[in-house]
């Protein structure tokens, strides 16, 4: 099995993120993933308002290593968009027959834009932050248990697919001059630490289950912290 | 009349309320609908459905769509202050021009831009739906 051919973790990561965020977007709002180039004022107003993940940046830790696992801490970024219009008694407004006195009661109790698109802004974190944060959630969607029903650990210590998530750096923008509607953006950064098999691009042999790099390089090694068998080895038959 | 006088009247309705001119409805803070401007004449002014504007996520050149309205100041009974909110209605289309069924306010999320050299002001309202 090629490195290059398969999905890393951080990438099956993305994708069950999603997946767990769509799960709840019904009449609250929707999801991207990936960076669309620009987005209409309209195309996220009200209960359409999106969210788009996407992976950022991450970092292996900062030494040569060869070993076949790495932990990743990879940083995805939400970006959040709300667009809302006023809110007024149009039956009022329209009507020809109001008087000048409750045309003017109507103007007073308008529900003005920016603070529609405000507190949808506030409602909307709160709702991805329950979702992220949720202690049934830790491993954010990833499997938890294997086919065989065991649990999926990446050391010999039970550590999870996912040993640890935060998010951090919410921030609001300044309301956007992107139409008719009042819009916010907001943006947050979604941190996780992930253990990568790096499966490189050597093909491996049949006759092993495992590829020990570092008996290979003859390198000192924590037993305790051995790297896990990789799975699917295949020949090359060239 | 001296000619700052004529282009704050004559001369801005010629190019605000002329051809290129469409009818504005306006109600005041105090309830009061503005039609007609100071001849009794229809209310009009320069509506502008889209503009030029930078996308402010990358710094493009973009259209956006967003409504524009300029008004000559000399025309209304009340002129719009800041701070104030105003009920407004245009036409959704300017091929149909007598059909003032696109419902916005003018609120204060947005200042007025108001031209004291000249005479005029720009509204920019905010799409309104009812409560």
């Amino acid at each position: 099995m090629s490195g290059i051919d398969t999905p890393m973790k951080f990438e099956e990561l993305r994708d069950s993120i999603e997946t767990l965020l769509e799960t709840y977007e019904t009449g609250r709002y929707q999801v991207i993933t990936g960076q669309k180039q620009d987005i209409a004022d309209t195309e996220m107003k009200d209960d359409k308002r999106i969210i788009q993940l996407f992976y950022q940046d991450g970092n292996y830790p900062e030494k040569s290593s060869t070993k076949v696992s790495l932990q990743h801490h990879c940083f995805f970024t939400l970006n959040y968009y709300v667009a809302s219009p006023a809110l007024a008694d149009l039956s009022i407004l329209d009507s020809d027959s109001a008087t000048a006195a409750q045309k003017a009661t109507a103007l007073v109790n308008t529900v003005t834009s920016f603070s529609r698109a405000d507190k949808a802004m506030d409602e909307f974190r709160r709702m991805i932050t329950q979702i992220i944060m949720d202690p049934a959630n830790e491993q954010l969607g990833m499997p938890m248990l294997d086919t065989a029903g065991a649990p999926i650990v990446t050391n010999a210590h039970g550590r999870k697919q996912v040993s640890s998530r935060w998010l951090s750096n919410f921030t609001k923008s300044q309301p956007l001059d992107k139409g008719n509607l009042t819009t916010i953006q907001a943006s947050e950064r979604l941190f996780a630490i992930l253990d990568e098999t790096l499966l490189g691009v050597t093909p491996k042999t049949a006759a092993s289950d495992t590829y020990d790099i570092e008996q290979h390089f003859n390198t000192q090694s924590d037993p305790a912290d051995a790297d896990p068998a990789v799975s699917g080895a295949e020949v090359d038959a060239t | 009349m001296s000619l700052r006088e004529h282009i704050a009247t004559k001369g801005l309705k010629r190019s605000i309320e002329g051809n290129f001119g469409l009818p504005v409805e306006l109600t005041d803070p105090d309830g009061n609908v503005i039609n007609t401007n100071e001849d009794g004449e229809k209310l009009k002014g320069q509506v502008l459905y889209d503009r030029d504007g930078m996308d402010p996520e990358n710094g493009d050149l973009i259209i956006i769509s967003e409504t524009r309205v300029t008004l000559r100041k000399t025309a209304l009974s009340t002129v719009p202050q800041n701070g104030e909110i105003w009920y407004m209605k245009i036409p959704i289309n300017p091929a149909f021009p007598d059909v003032l069924s696109d419902k916005y306010l003018v609120e204060t999320s947005s200042s007025i831009k108001d031209g004291q050299s000249s005479g005029w002001i720009t509204l920019t309202p905010v799409k309104a739906e009812q409560s």
